[in-house]
């Protein structure tokens, strides 16, 4: 057994502690702030997990919970598809205003919902907003941003004026609240329903069974990964004596998909070897055979209904 | 007197789930080998992350070296890191702790974040360190094709070259075979008797002589039941039974049948002759 080298040996007593050592800097080129990115990090960690491993709210009583998966997921799925052909704001806005109606009804967790509520319009809007105005979308100007006064850019000569049109308004808001809608139905349909009966429903709907069984690892799987990611960006936070330049950050990033792809590809076979010795053979089983009672026909004849009479809207 | 580490009343779950730890309470002093027993789950990894300012606590506080612990801190000149390079932190799993390509640029990661140690320093810290840990065959290696015994290795052996003086250590020998185990023992005594502070979260009952003079056991309950010299914790049976370190074993010799406690603590005789 080799002898420590002079320089392992560590300084342990207070005094060499408080001596920083060559190397190290003495004062930050920056004041110091809270790291946004490692908490957004551990935020999206938190709602992806618990989307993925909650069942509580799948396993409270609630009027969504009592519906059926096979009606469940015809009858929201329904209505997702619906909601693409709707060219009118209000049957969204009915759709939209039915979702939180549910949401409430199941016992849905605000903080979830809300999430969905707020985040997703606010990115959808983001994604949407060069739409509102005049150069993309044609219509009588509601908001002015800018005259150019005929100026030029180079050989091209600008429109008189960039601003928020009417078309443009109504196609944002129509885009916004159809993203709000189709991603509340699925939160909906996810939240209030454990993920093997949603399986069990996808195939009995008729989705084939390789998509299924791929939709089937990914969820296992998934919140394996996540939490890996964690693990390595927290053991990366361990080991960073000083902030780094964006450009090592980003090599570490590439680093650190590259590590991440390995375990996966790895992990991923292990788990599929290991349902396998177990006997699986891409069909979902479940404990309890699902039956149909007449709410759930109940509630299928409501959400057509609701769809046919959106659509002539 | 100046406590390295000073932790005070702290409460931490993670965020949509019950406590993981409850008002837990204790001082490490400079030099310190500490041994955190529990059971599985008792919150005896998540103290390890919380004390490597990875975790912050919801309530209470922790102070290092008078300074206390937070978001902010740890992100603060010189403290932040200075805090960094004197604790290591040594992960359960291993493989979150490799995402280098290669043996030597996993080494050589957190080095090259001190400006001024020079590449034949950074070089010669590696060698040093991977002939120390018997590793130097492994230098050109993918960590990620390595062994399980030799990712532990190899994950040490990324802390120990920037010559930390604080060691965090989870469940250090798990996956390890006996002659890496060995070596393990040997450099973390070495350590220790060198003034490093070794910090080991276990629930091998065998092992705990070896890696600690003082142990801090955490119960079921996610409180700190204990706190005291290895010795009389690990005579006490009612306590070990209470949080779930040992369990009644029945077992026959012939026709007779008893009951007792079982723990692992291997004893052993050897003569003094020779």
């Amino acid at each position: 057994m080799d002898q420590l080298p002079e320089w392992m040996l560590p300084q342990s007593t207070p005094d060499q502690w408080r001596t920083l050592p060559d190397g190290l800097p003495q004062k930050s080129a920056r004041p110091p702030r809270r790291s946004a990115a490692r908490s957004a990090v551990r935020e999206m960690i938190t709602l992806v997990s618990g989307m993925l491993t909650d069942d509580a709210t799948a396993a409270r009583r609630g009027l969504l919970q009592s519906i059926d998966t096979r009606f469940k997921t015809l009858g929201l799925i329904g209505i997702l598809v619906a909601s693409t052909f709707m060219h009118s704001l209000v049957p969204l806005a009915i759709c939209y205003l039915m979702c939180i109606t549910l949401a409430a009804a199941s016992r849905v967790s605000a903080r979830r919902f809300l999430g969905v509520l707020l985040v997703v319009p606010f990115f959808s809007l983001v994604i949407v907003l060069p739409a509102t105005l005049n150069i993309v979308t044609q219509g009588h100007p509601v908001w002015t941003i800018w005259r150019t006064d005929g100026m030029h850019l180079g050989p091209w000569q600008l429109p008189c004026m960039l601003a928020v049109t009417d078309s443009g308004l109504f196609i944002a808001s129509r885009f916004v609240l159809r993203t709000a809608v189709c991603v509340s139905l699925v939160v909906l349909l996810t939240s209030t329903t454990r993920w093997s009966y949603l399986f069990h429903g996808l195939r009995a709907l008729g989705v084939p069974q390789l998509f299924v069984a791929v939709l089937n690892m990914m969820q296992r799987y998934l919140d394996v990964l996540i939490r890996s990611a964690e693990q390595i960006h927290l053991a990366k936070i361990s080991r960073s004596i000083t902030s780094r330049s964006t450009r090592q950050e980003q090599s570490w990033v590439a680093a650190g998909i590259g590590a991440l792809f390995r375990r996966t590809y790895r992990l991923s076979g292990q788990v599929y070897l290991a349902m396998l010795s177990r006997g699986y053979t891409g069909e979902v089983k479940l404990l309890d055979s699902p039956r149909s009672h007449i709410r759930d026909w109940v509630f299928l004849f409501l959400a057509a209904a609701l769809v046919a009479l959106l659509l002539r809207f | 007197m100046q406590f390295l580490f000073n932790v005070d009343n702290i409460t931490f779950a993670y965020p949509g789930e019950g406590p993981c730890l409850l008002d837990v309470s204790f001082n490490v002093n400079f030099g310190e080998r500490i041994a955190m027993l529990g059971a599985n789950g008792s919150g005896k990894s998540t103290l390890l992350h919380l004390l490597d300012g990875l975790y912050f606590p919801s309530t209470g506080s922790i102070n290092v070296m008078g300074q206390k612990l937070t978001e902010e801190s740890v992100e603060t000149v010189p403290f932040g890191p200075r805090f960094r390079k004197e604790v290591g932190f040594l992960f359960q799993n291993s493989d979150a702790q490799l995402f280098c390509p290669t043996v030597e640029e996993e080494l050589a990661f957190a080095p090259l974040q001190i400006s001024g140690w020079s590449r034949d320093e950074i070089m010669g810290r590696i060698t040093d360190t991977l002939d120390l840990l018997g590793i130097a065959h492994l230098r050109d290696r993918t960590p990620q094709k390595l062994s399980a015994g030799q990712k532990k290795m190899v994950a040490l052996a990324s802390i120990l070259v920037v010559s930390p003086s604080v060691l965090l250590l989870d469940e250090p020998t798990a996956g390890l075979d006996p002659r890496s185990q060995s070596i393990l023992l040997d450099i973390l005594d070495q350590l220790h008797r060198a003034g490093m502070t070794l910090i080991t979260a276990t629930h091998d009952l065998e092992l705990l002589p070896h890696l600690a003079d003082r142990a801090l056991v955490l119960g079921e309950d996610h409180t700190l039941v204990a706190d005291g010299p290895v010795e009389p914790i690990l005579a006490d049976t009612d306590l070990l039974l209470s949080v779930n370190l040992i369990h009644a074993h029945t077992h026959r010799h012939g026709d007779i049948s008893h009951t007792h406690p079982h723990y692992h603590v291997i004893g052993h005789e050897h003569s003094h002759n020779s």
